[in-house]
């Protein structure tokens, strides 16, 4: 990220990030937001390509990613799913992306082995971003849901956010841990206890914030609290009981009558899929901000990719 | 018993004593050993630990950093430096700030478990964590 000045030319972890450098990319974001409001032409990355390696099917996270390339007037080169690579071939990870950076300025990687992105930007000189890591990270995602929240609210100070749904496996969330506490967002956390928010995340967060999330297991415990409710899904293949599975699962949905407690301005985020977490009643009420989620996220993908391939401004 | 065990001293070397019983192999495929005369007894009477495994290291002498390892498996392990048959320095292990090479990741869905590469950890409290997939463990937790 070397535009910043920033220590890493890598976006692998949100415990990587901090605050100076996430406020500029969040400022670069609402550059890039004005840039696209006054219809400028944003030949920024031309002459640049980005490589999309997605080992795990995504449709937002890469498209998205594209989307933001093509504005930057940028290139992209990739692949969705391992079909017809030399990954299928047995070839190493490793294998594959010094090829990969032969061929690109920048790498996009999303890959079911935790840690493998941290792996890859030790592996390569080019710049490396997480696309999604197993269980473990999505920095950009917990980066897009911050500017949505700041775009939403008006301001990331003094705000209450609820993180709900499966918090133990839940990459994104584990991102979020690392962001909110450092503009002084206080954390309430909502689960089953199995799928409860990993201990080490918890430890290490209190140690850099100073704060100790709240852990409830109920969504009634938070509406009325919350000035931001960030739901995630919980995924049947986590549960070995599928009976347990339809009672955790049920248990953590939001309506219009959970809503009827919330606060006016309250927002609800997602990362999406949603399954039946919320339901599409919810969709048409003011609280429903999770498509708008995904317009954000393509502004901060511009402003990352920009200043991690140093880009003008 | 403990006192005559019978093995030749060695001139120049290293001795790790007070190991776990049965922790003696363990402990050898953490270094390099293979050029070196070595002498592991394994399962001596202890009148402090009741049974314990010591190492005599010859041509060899460990780095305080090299011993720390010990420490995951050993806490209780003494060292001794042998220069010209004299014991140059003696010293407990402590545990190590970060660990290269030594342990597997717990974490199966760890890439470190499926690519060649050299795990790393961070001591983080009293726990160790992956500097791959950021998961930290208690060193129980580990395969030794």
């Amino acid at each position: 990220m070397n535009n910043m000045g920033l220590k890493s030319k890598d976006l692998i972890s949100a415990a990587d990030l901090t605050k100076v450098e996430v406020e500029d990319i969040l400022r670069e974001a609402d550059l890039m937001l004005d840039r696209l409001k006054k219809g400028r032409p944003a030949d920024l990355l031309k002459g640049k390509i980005l490589a999309t390696l997605f080992f795990e099917p995504s449709t937002r996270t890469r498209l998205s990613f594209e989307s933001a390339m093509h504005r930057l007037g940028g290139s992209v080169i990739g692949f969705s799913g391992t079909e017809g690579t030399s990954v299928q071939k047995g070839e190493k990870l490793q294998d594959t992306v010094r090829n990969i950076e032969n061929y690109a300025h920048c790498i996009v990687m999303r890959n079911s082995f935790e840690g493998s992105a941290r792996l890859v930007a030790e592996t390569v000189k080019i710049p490396v971003i997480n696309g999604g890591d197993g269980a473990n990270q999505h920095p950009s995602q917990a980066l897009l849901d911050l500017f949505t929240i700041k775009k939403e609210k008006g301001r990331l100070a003094k705000l209450r956010v609820a993180l709900c749904g499966d918090l133990r496996y839940g990459r994104t969330v584990h991102s979020l841990m690392y962001l909110l506490p450092m503009f002084g967002i206080e954390l309430a956390l909502v689960s089953p206890k199995s799928l409860r928010m990993p201990e080490y995340i918890i430890d290490d967060v209190r140690e850099r914030f100073g704060v100790s999330p709240a852990f409830h297991d109920s969504l009634d415990d938070v509406i009325s609290w919350a000035d931001v409710l960030y739901v995630t899904r919980i995924q049947r293949e986590r549960f070995t009981d599928p009976n347990e599975y339809e009672k955790v699962a049920g248990s953590y949905f939001v309506d219009k009558k959970l809503l009827e407690r919330a606060k006016k301005d309250m927002v609800i985020l997602h990362p999406l899929p949603r399954v039946d977490e919320i339901k599409p009643e919810v969709d048409s009420t003011p609280y429903a901000k999770y498509f708008g989620q995904t317009f954000y996220g393509v502004m901060i993908r511009m402003a990352i990719l920009n200043l991690m391939m140093g880009g003008k401004r | 018993m403990e006192d005559e065990l019978k093995v030749t001293k060695i001139d120049r070397g290293t001795v790790l004593d007070h190991l776990p019983a049965g922790s003696a192999m363990s402990i050898l495929g953490m270094f390099g050993l293979d050029k070196n005369l070595v002498v592991a007894a394994m399962n001596v009477d202890s009148s402090k630990y009741g049974k314990k495994d010591m190492i005599k290291i010859e041509g060899r002498l460990l780095s305080r950093e090299e011993t720390d390892k010990i420490s995951l498996i050993a806490p209780s392990a003494t060292i001794n430096i042998i220069k010209s048959k004299k014991v140059a320095d003696k010293r407990r292990v402590s545990p190590p700030e970060e660990v290269r090479g030594v342990l597997t990741c717990p974490n199966k869905k760890c890439v470190t478990n499926v690519e060649e590469c050299v795990t790393r950890f961070l001591k983080s409290g009293g726990k160790y964590k992956c500097c791959f997939c950021e998961s930290q463990f208690a060193v129980k937790e580990f395969s030794l």
